[in-house]
């Protein structure tokens, strides 16, 4: 149970579970069970209305930003949702802002950098104007100035977010509560420093 | 296998992105203009020798002209037309050896013309523009959004076969065959994985995948006087191609 | 194989234009059929694959190397329809950005890698698919792909007047048949360590429509024709060994039949006698290949 403006650390072994987990948010994975999203039961009804409330940045930006400029990646979820081209762009542009990469609107992606391209999916997600922010290993291929940028990002937002990551030093700036996968299941839930600790989940 | 393909085309790209009248032209109108030129070059006869040179001449004329105007440097337009060599150089050589040195000249010539003609169009129009303007031409929509997206994963891939020959090197690149066989089994599972994923991401932003342009395409009365120069200069091809 | 502007007669790539941009048209209805809207961007990535897979170099000894085509893998993997537009937009893609092959030329260069070349290696995957010799099926089809593709490129070629020694012909058809097998193991290798990852990926040819059996019919059509009229152009090479050997002078007909010399009587030019000839033939032998398959799945499901 997560609440509204919540920060949830999902910490684990590789192949414990947590992406399966995330991709069964938002209805990509199906399986038994009941998952309530912001109040929206998930079932294939819903599938849109639940896709539209989550944001979700997967872990390699390459296989998120696949049109030709960053300007109309970016733009691409408020046109699926209906906004009309001005306010596409606008909101695109808002975003671009946000993550401080205007003046790369109208590049094409391979050009930029891993970092970059970091921020442009995210600016991707927050264009769409979600209430939930899904970041699936978002530092992985991030270098430690884009690591901190991306950071102070995320601190400023205000939708609820839920951070799979070993970056624990990432989690625990960002997160205040986590919750531990083994074998497919959550096997502890508590104070981020308290599972880390229980579970020797640093590298001290 | 090198790089040198993908960083020559960086220029392209580059050079595709500035701005020029040319450049501001409607992609359907530079399209047609090209497809004009294109077929004035194969089909002018240019049977005699004075006849071929002086077709040869005037294509390069015209598309010098192009690129001045589309504000491009013309001799790096020009060579870049030399791609075609490696196949046309050896049929060119045999009809040579075979004692027609004339027939020789023409496939040299009208295969590094055509190169540069497209060059040029690739040069003044964006690649997404030029897609939107086949598909307003009539190229069906799943053909045009398959190019964008294998354009758009090519470095991608090539960034892979790129780091695996790397490591090969550095292994003691012996037995090349297998490396090769392997290389492209490695890809193809990357590639399918990575298939799947995007997959997930598409759904996740909202499923469709029919891109709308930001900046919809309008034709002028600049484009028409685009299409007629370079009507007329088709015309004056194969008029100079055909003298005797 | 990409061939480029300036070799072809105005008649052979304004004529392949002509035949390609149909089939294109058709091979995308088809795919929306097949394949749901999300799935185009995995046919992009698929599509980037064979892209770069085609720069790879197989080395073959003495300087020369061996490249991958891509036409059968995609037809397995992705269906023959979706495989058509995949291999168009590549050989767009190469034609328009690194001027490999020309754009005039592009009808010719569709025609004989995108749709007749996937077909090709379509057919044999799809006839062994449902059998124990479905790796067999994969090898055969990508090297009859390369195949098909190579014969129809150096008949495009030879009719626009580009002149073959016999060495440079041998030569080429040497190195055709060497990047045949080549296609062939790589198609059944990777497309069976596709399966191996995701038992069921593999589209299962059962389920195509109309377009796609329209679209199969229609590349035979034209092949058979094609084939036959350039084959009438040069004497064949069997005849010329018949010729040769002395066979020539002791063969005797067994019974006059229908067809002979491949001749039907139809008033007109003498092309259209034997284009005619061509397409009963096939006609026949399709139809043949339709009451076998029905008798055999018949029996296999007995």
């Amino acid at each position: 149970m997560v609440h509204r403006g919540e920060r949830v650390s999902l910490l684990g072994a590789n192949g414990s579970g947590k992406t399966t987990f995330l991709l069964h948010l938002n209805g990509i994975l199906r399986g038994e069970g009941f998952i309530e999203v912001a109040g929206i039961e998930l079932n294939t009804a819903n599938l849109k209305r639940i896709r539209r409330k989550i944001g979700f940045l997967f872990q390699d930006p390459e296989d998120q930003l696949f049109l030709p400029t960053v300007l109309e990646d970016v733009a691409f979820a408020p046109l699926e949702q209906g906004c009309a081209a001005e306010e596409a762009r606008r909101r695109a542009m808002a975003a671009l802002e946000w993550v401080g990469l205007t003046a790369d609107a109208h590049r094409a992606p391979h050009r930029l950098s891993a970092g970059q391209r970091q921020r442009v999916a995210l600016a991707g997600v927050l264009a769409a104007e979600p209430e939930i922010l899904v970041l699936d290993e978002p530092t992985t291929h991030l270098d430690p100035p884009s690591r901190r940028s991306l950071l102070a990002l995320l601190d400023g937002l205000p939708q609820t977010i839920l951070l799979v990551t070993h970056d624990v030093a990432f989690a625990a700036r960002l997160t205040r509560r986590a919750v531990f996968f083994d074998h497919g299941r959550i096997v502890a839930d508590g104070p981020i420093q308290s599972i880390v600790d229980d579970s020797r989940w640093s590298l001290d | 296998m090198n790089r040198g393909p993908l960083s020559s085309i960086r220029k392209l790209e580059d050079w595709s992105r500035s701005g020029s009248w040319l450049h501001r032209r409607d992609p359907r109108a530079k399209l047609l203009s090209a497809f004009c030129v294109l077929v004035a070059i194969a089909v002018m006869p240019a049977r005699g020798t004075l006849s071929l040179c002086l077709g040869v001449l005037a294509a390069t004329a015209i598309l010098a002209a192009g690129a001045i105007v589309a504000r491009l440097p013309v001799f790096s337009i020009l060579a870049r037309g030399w791609v075609v060599l490696p196949f046309t150089g050896v049929f060119a050589l045999l009809a040579w050896v075979e004692g027609n040195p004339h027939r020789a000249v023409s496939l040299l010539s009208k295969s590094w013309l055509s190169a540069v003609a497209v060059v040029l169009l690739m040069a003044s129009t964006p690649l997404e523009r030029l897609l939107a303007g086949l598909e307003k031409l009539g190229v069906p929509p799943l053909l045009v959004s398959v190019v964008q997206f294998v354009w758009r994963y090519l470095h991608v891939s090539i960034a892979q076969l790129d780091r695996m020959r790397i490591a090969r090197a550095a292994r003691g690149g012996e037995r090349k065959f297998v490396f090769a066989t392997s290389t492209v089994a490695v890809l193809f599972a990357s590639s399918a994985a990575r298939a799947e994923r995007v997959h997930w991401a598409l759904l996740s932003r909202g499923g469709e995948s029919h891109f709308p342009l930001l900046d919809p395409l309008r034709i002028d009365r600049l484009d028409y006087a685009l299409l007629a120069s370079a009507l007329l200069a088709a015309a004056l091809l194969v008029v100079s191609g055909g003298l005797r | 194989m990409h061939i480029p502007d300036g070799f072809l007669a105005a008649p052979v790539w304004g004529g392949l234009c002509a035949v390609s941009a149909p089939a294109v048209v058709l091979a995308a209805r088809a795919s929306r059929k097949s394949l749901d809207e999300s799935q185009v961007p995995m046919m992009g990535v698929l599509g980037a694959f064979v892209f770069a897979a085609q720069m790879v170099n197989f080395p073959l000894g003495a300087g020369t190397s061996g490249h991958l085509l891509g036409g059968a893998l995609l037809a397995a993997t992705l269906g023959p329809a979706p495989a058509i537009i995949v291999m168009t937009a590549i050989l767009a893609l190469q034609s328009l950005v690194f001027q490999d092959g020309g754009l005039l030329a592009l009808g010719a260069n569709v025609f004989n890698m995108a749709v007749a070349g996937t077909l090709a290696g379509y057919w044999p995957w799809r006839a062994l698919a449902g059998t124990r010799f479905r790796k067999f099926g994969l090898f055969t089809g990508g090297f009859c792909s390369v195949l098909v593709c190579a014969f129809l490129c150096l008949a495009e070629l030879s009719v626009s007047g580009v002149r073959f020694g016999p060495t440079a012909l041998g030569l080429a058809l040497v190195v055709f048949l060497i990047n045949a097998v080549i296609e062939g193991a790589i198609t059944a290798t990777v497309a069976g360590s596709l399966e191996a990852m995701r038992p069921g990926w593999l589209k299962a040819p059962s389920t195509e429509g109309r377009p796609v059996l329209a679209l199969l019919l229609a590349f035979a059509a034209v092949l058979a024709s094609a084939g036959l009229l350039l084959a009438s152009t040069r004497p064949d090479g069997l005849e010329r060994l018949a010729q040769l050997t002395g066979l020539a002078a002791r063969q005797k007909s067994l019974f006059a039949a229908p067809l002979a010399d491949y001749r039907l009587a139809v008033p007109g030019a003498a092309w259209v006698g034997k284009a005619a000839a061509g397409l009963t033939g096939l006609v026949l032998a399709a139809a043949a290949c339709v009451g076998l398959a029905r008798w055999f799945s018949r029996w296999r499901s007995a």
